[in-house]
């Protein structure tokens, strides 16, 4: 590249004095990467300038969009799916729900819940209660073996 | 009657008017919807980006100084969202370029390597869409940033005061990427050509 081709964009933007003007066309009458590049942005830019831009008046709507009260965490939720849709999903949840609920099994008590509620009885209890908490690491393991 | 100002507008606006921010939408729309078609080029999601920028800049309306002009504001919060958009979504320009025969391609480079008014040039007489496509194909390949600082200094003719406010950054960055954009075009604009043997009759 000379370095007269680090004009070409003052050149374009028109902000060559007239002598810096005339100068630079002096090289691009010898230079064919500037001419290449110059003819090239004048061709694209004008095809750019002929495409149609298509509008449609939407003020109305948008309007009425930002005045909109702002959506709950349920109506976002609800707007993603159909109506049958999302009544399907709810009822699914529900069916889910309950036979998760009678599952056999389901709601057994594990031997750290278990554990936990003999604490709080020996802390508001008896001195037997007292001796047991000293010794909870014990209890836990012997709780667990059981479950197991 | 004088139809009010747009400070006065936003005043309405803010205190709960719907009427005038609609008025606002209407006094700026047409030139949102140049910059999201001339920077993100013709698609069927250009309405649902005309209504986001709107709304972006309602949501900001109580920032917005009123000491400078409204209609740069919202150039700006346009140029940024498609910037984010470019940034996000793959665009379909180059393969609607690659979808077209070779011998087409081939004519489309040469009558844009051509001298305006020579042959069928790009003067406007050949294939108008033709030259659109080259152009969007050609564009989709800029950096986001480039390709918007380009669209508003060349096509939408704003000086580098006004670019540099719409993009957000200094006048001299601004030129560095119109710059930046115009080499980077010819480059590829060259590689399109030879890719399709048209490179040794583009002189």
């Amino acid at each position: 590249m000379k370095r007269a081709c680090a004009l070409l964009d003052r050149y374009r933007d028109g902000e060559l004095d007239d002598a810096g003007r005339e100068s630079f066309e002096r090289h691009l009458a010898g230079c064919g990467e500037c001419r290449a590049r110059l003819r090239l942005l004048d061709n694209l830019v004008r095809a750019l300038k002929m495409e149609p831009v298509r509008t449609v008046d939407l003020s109305a709507r948008i309007a009425r969009r930002a005045f909109a009260p702002a959506p709950t965490w349920y109506t976002l939720v609800a707007s993603c799916f159909p109506p049958r849709l999302a009544l399907a999903a709810a009822a699914l949840g529900v069916l889910l729900f309950v036979f998760a609920w009678f599952l056999p099994g389901s709601r057994t008590v594990s031997a750290y819940t278990e554990y936990e509620k003999l604490l709080n009885e020996a802390e508001a209890s008896n001195l037997a209660g007292r001796l047991l908490v000293q010794n909870d690491s014990e209890l836990l393991l012997q709780l667990i073996s059981q479950e197991e | 009657m004088m139809d009010p100002s747009d400070s006065e507008l936003i005043e309405r606006t803010l205190k709960g008017d719907e009427g005038a921010f609609a008025e606002l939408v209407r006094r700026y729309q047409s030139a949102v919807w140049g910059t999201v078609h001339r920077v993100l080029g013709y698609s069927s999601e250009n309405e649902d980006a005309v209504q986001e920028v709107f709304l972006r800049a309602y949501a900001a309306l109580r920032r917005f100084d009123h000491r400078y002009p409204f209609g740069p504001w919202v150039t700006r919060i346009a140029t940024n969202y498609c910037i984010d958009q470019l940034r996000r979504k793959r665009s379909r320009k180059v393969q609607l370029w690659s979808e077209l025969r070779e011998h087409e391609q081939e004519r489309l480079l040469r009558d844009l390597s051509m001298e305006r008014g020579s042959a069928e040039g790009a003067s406007g007489t050949g294939d108008p869409e033709g030259y659109v496509r080259v152009a969007r194909a050609l564009l989709d390949g800029l950096n986001p940033k480039y390709r918007a600082a380009f669209i508003l200094r060349e096509v939408d003719d704003k000086d580098y005061s006004e670019v540099a406010a719409a993009l957000g950054t200094s006048e001299v960055t601004a030129r560095v990427r119109v710059s930046r954009a115009r080499a980077e075009l010819q480059r590829k604009f060259r590689a399109y050509l030879s890719s399709c043997g048209a490179g040794e009759r583009e002189r």
